[in-house]
């Protein structure tokens, strides 16, 4: 979408750095830009100037920022570093801007949308259905190893692999801690993440059955919350590119929406019923 | 400029950003992102005296809410804390980074807040003159301001895209005008606003202020 460098600027790259400063563009067009950007300088200068005025405008209609913002905010950074969250260790192992270098594999667009057809099928389900359809569509896709599904349980502090397919599939129903795991990491960046041989941070991970050998992340949101996350893992040299990303953001986003109508549903039938 | 007084507070709040822009810089941002990725807890720290405001307010124009404003900030910061490669600078500069991401961020909680029905449903029934009269009153003083010698369709698209993030897609429903037309607007707009701004630092300056 965003194949040629520009040597000046046009209405339409104008037009793009706006849409992108704005927060218009959708995961997938984001990625590809933030992608041109590195090699085109006319749409960097672009992007500076539309950034500049966002944020000019934010600093002339100026809210006064709360005085023990700042108290907080350091001491959660020091408290993160005493407390062992150990975030030297984690980025050790975080090779997410990976992603964006790697070359490109194109996927069967035919495929994927078929998918989405089967998916939309699930809807009329129960959520645990539509999860095992998608983390199939998923291992699938992304030719992985495996693909799972870490819901979030918020009171006992843990993801449970709800769903899972390939090589680990015999692992569901096993659970990871909240505040160290890749996918909680992932729930506290609020971003993908691709993990290189996890088990050199995540030390419980060396008791698998199969070794992972990289692991590509994404958080799953329903409404406001965070409901838990899609990945997928090779177990040999297989490596995790943009469009995989880009498969899983979209069945990550498909999910999060599904969810939400699916939990809509049911309280309306709940209410319904009394 | 003293026949229009709100003008000049625009020039002054502006002018004065600028100055401290000007005298901030003892260490530049790429100094203090390596420092980071050393783990450097006084490299946040600063980065956090540079760029708080900025975040802060950045996520205040959308989602109005001091708490969650503030959420969004540490989130950002300390998604810089602990990934640093989040930010690649073969993409462009920290501040255009960190004012993109915040944004994001914050349209993001405001769609999850409101989940789609609020912001596509409700806003498809309202027409673009009632839009025009409450979004202007929603609209602080300074802003109103920049934005009163401006079209009606500019302001309304500005209102929409900034103040509200609905994306193009979102605005062309919302107007019944074609997707071209609505990208062009939003290129319009804020090349309006940065001649303003412009305008305004240049009379700002040429009275001696700065």
């Amino acid at each position: 979408m965003f194949d040629k460098t520009h040597s000046v600027s046009t209405d339409e790259t104008a037009e793009q750095a706006a849409l992108y400063c704005l927060g218009d563009f959708r995961s997938a067009d984001r990625k590809s830009y933030e992608e041109h950007l590195s090699s085109c300088a006319s749409c960097r200068a672009e992007v500076e100037e539309c950034s500049a005025v966002i944020a000019e405008l934010a600093l002339i209609d100026s809210s006064d920022l709360p005085s023990k913002s700042r108290t907080d905010f350091l001491t959660r950074v020091r408290k993160e570093n005493a407390n062992g969250r150990h975030w030297s260790r984690i980025r050790s192992v975080i090779i997410t801007p990976q992603l964006s270098v790697r070359p490109s594999r194109k996927k069967n667009h035919g495929e994927i949308a078929a998918t989405f057809d089967k998916l939309a099928d699930r809807l009329s389900g129960s959520e645990q259905e539509l999860l095992e359809a998608l983390v199939r569509a998923a291992l699938e896709l992304c030719d992985a190893g495996t693909a799972g599904f870490s819901v979030l349980y918020e009171n006992e502090q843990v993801f449970r692999w709800d769903a899972l397919a390939g090589a680990l599939a015999e692992a569901k129903g096993g659970t990871t801690p909240r505040t160290w795991s890749p996918c909680g990491t992932t729930l506290d960046l609020g971003r993908p993440q691709l993990f290189s041989n996890p088990s050199r941070c995540f030390e419980y991970f060396r008791n698998s059955a199969h070794e992972i050998f990289e692991g590509l992340v994404v958080p799953v949101y329903v409404g406001e919350e965070p409901f838990g996350t899609l990945w997928v893992a090779s177990h040999d040299e297989r490596t995790f590119n943009k469009e995989d990303l880009q498969v899983l953001q979209s069945f990550a986003d498909f999910c999060g929406t599904s969810v939400g109508i699916m939990r809509e549903r049911q309280a309306k039938q709940g209410s319904d019923a009394r | 400029m003293a026949t229009n007084p709100s003008s000049d507070s625009v020039g002054e709040s502006y002018s004065s950003q600028r100055r401290q822009t000007a005298q901030q810089p003892l260490v530049d941002d790429s100094e203090l992102w390596r420092r980071l990725k050393l783990g450097d807890e006084g490299a946040i720290a600063d980065l956090y005296d540079r760029y708080s405001q900025l975040i802060y307010n950045v996520s205040y124009h959308i989602l109005r809410d001091p708490g969650t404003s503030e959420d969004i900030l540490q989130e950002v910061l300390l998604q810089l804390w602990r990934v640093p490669d989040s930010f690649e600078p073969a993409k462009g500069t920290l501040h255009a980074w960190l004012t993109v991401v915040t944004r994001r961020r914050a349209i993001d909680r405001l769609r999850r807040r409101k989940a789609e029905s609020d912001i596509a449903d409700v806003v498809v029934s309202i027409n673009a003159t009632q839009l025009t009269d409450a979004s202007l009153n929603q609209i602080s003083g300074k802003i109103r301001v920049l934005l009163e010698d401006m079209p009606e369709k500019l302001r309304v698209t500005f209102e929409l895209a900034y103040m509200q993030g609905l994306t193009h897609v979102e605005i062309s429903k919302r107007l019944g005008i074609p997707l071209g037309t609505t990208k062009s607007r939003i290129r319009q707009v804020l090349s309006s606003v940065r001649a303003k701004l412009d305008s305004d630092r240049a009379k700002t300056n040429g009275n001696g202020h700065v």
